[in-house]
């Protein structure tokens, strides 16, 4: 042992301590010792209480967890608000509207169309019935007829009209270079009524080539140009009552693919007011519709009755 | 065990300052389990004896038992002297256990591992996890104490001193 005054050892060195003695100890119970020593340590309440508590926390948790599961999975499927004024987000339905106002302008003017469409078919009607009922007034008998300016029907018949020469007809006296050469072209047939045996092929209920109900043919055929002509033809007879030159009065025509007249140029005429009278018959005729419309020159050939 | 059963005993006895017999025989029987639950740990090879880490043991179970009940010893001088001592020591002893029991915790358990266990200041600092100068300071302040105490009781035992 050390001597330590800064312990104080020295303090009570004068004293003797052992005379505090303490009682002896109880004899200890050694089997009762060793058996609590080897025993496991009971688990402390406390501790068994933690771990109660932690399972009930740990519990509530996992019922927490399938509820938000469960509510997450019974919600509603979320909604697209799209803007007001028709503006929409979606670059497929902006593209949809436009088409579709596209098609509806488009539906807007061939509507326009038909409509001016029919009200020339209501004018043409009129006129034919108008040019009907003159023609029938002609076929009256003289004395029920207007009196015939006399310098302009030097023909032995003053009632009817100088005859027009359709060049793709053979009525009317005069027969067209074609008619007389015996061609045998579509126009012809139509205006000789298939009579030659050539024109099989172009009757009707001859087979022809189908073509689409809803396509329109890419120009005009023969027949469609004879039957144009055909619907203004009594009119460009009737001018040659206001003049008196004969001869061939040659017409260039152009067609819009509507059907209807876009220009008429004269390129021949016996007389200046007969090719004016002529073409401006022309301008009314209307022709069936095609995809690109077409030109053509048109001979009438004005004789003598 | 039953070798160390008395210095276990006298330790706990000093400690507890007579706080009943029933409480310092569970606490005495509380170091010795743990001694035996943990004798395997102890390394005969090491620093320690085997005194000091049983000491050491029975010196942690008293004063977690102290910070669990917060029990402060009751003075009871004449049960804390052993009943057998000699008449002539009697006086003395109960002066010294009461003393003793007046002092701090901190310091009484120091003095007793000192004085009636014979722990060098490396040891104490040991077993109360202290640095040495600190076990020196406490045991200065608790001699101090315990002679000023004694001194009133017995002065004759301090006249030849100065």
């Amino acid at each position: 042992m050390t001597h330590d005054e800064e312990a104080g050892d020295d303090l009570l060195a004068a004293i003797d301590l052992d005379t505090w003695r303490v009682p002896p100890p109880v004899a200890a119970h050694r089997p009762a010792s060793l058996v609590r020593a080897l025993t496991p340590a009971a688990v402390p309440r406390k501790r068994r209480l933690g771990w109660w508590i932690a399972g009930a926390v740990a519990f509530n948790a996992a019922l927490i967890a399938i509820l938000l599961v469960v509510l997450r999975s019974a919600e509603p499927a979320p909604v697209v608000t799209l803007p007001a004024g028709g503006k929409t987000t979606d670059a497929e339905v902006q593209a949809l509207l436009r088409k579709l106002e596209a098609e509806r302008a488009e539906m807007e003017a061939k509507l326009a169309e038909v409509n001016r469409l029919l009200t020339l078919i209501e004018e043409l009607n009129k006129r034919i019935k108008e040019y009907e009922e003159r023609d029938r007034m002609r076929t009256l008998p003289p004395n029920k007829q207007q009196p015939k300016q006399p310098d302009r029907q030097p023909s032995p018949d003053p009632v009817g009209p100088a005859p027009v020469v359709d060049p793709f007809s053979d009525r009317g006296g005069a027969k067209s270079n074609n008619a007389t050469s015996g061609s045998c072209d579509e126009v012809s047939c139509v205006l000789q009524n298939y009579e030659n045996g050539c024109c099989d092929k172009y009757r009707k209920d001859h087979p022809q080539p189908k073509r689409p109900v809803n396509q329109l043919p890419e120009g005009l055929d023969r027949t469609s140009i004879s039957n144009g002509i055909a619907s203004v033809k009594h009119v460009v007879s009737q001018c040659d009552d206001g003049s008196t030159a004969k001869g061939k009065v040659k017409v260039k025509v152009t067609v819009a693919p509507s059907g209807l007249v876009t220009n008429v140029i004269v390129e021949s005429a016996p007389d200046a007011k007969l090719g004016a009278c002529v073409a401006a018959a022309v301008q009314r005729a209307v022709f069936i519709k095609t995809q690109q419309g077409g030109s053509f020159s048109y001979p009438f050939v004005f004789t003598s009755p | 065990m039953e070798r160390y059963h008395p210095t276990v005993h006298a330790l706990v006895w000093r400690m507890a300052c007579a706080q009943g017999d029933a409480h310092v025989a569970d606490l005495v029987q509380d170091s010795l389990v743990r001694v035996l639950q943990n004798i395997g740990r102890f390394d005969p090879a090491g620093p320690a004896k085997l005194s000091t880490w049983i000491l050491t043991i029975t010196t942690r179970v008293v004063l977690n038992d102290r910070r669990k009940t917060g029990r402060t010893p009751e003075l009871e001088p004449a049960r804390m002297i052993d009943p057998a001592t000699a008449a002539a020591d009697v006086e003395l002893g109960t002066a010294i256990a009461k003393a003793v029991s007046e002092l701090a915790e901190q310091h009484r358990i120091a003095f007793v591992l000192r004085e009636y266990h014979d722990l060098d200041y490396s040891e104490i600092a040991k077993v109360l996890e202290i640095d040495v100068g600190t076990v020196k300071s406490r045991l200065s302040r608790a001699r101090a104490a315990v002679r000023e105490s004694l001194s009133h009781s017995h002065p004759d035992l301090f006249r030849g001193d100065r």
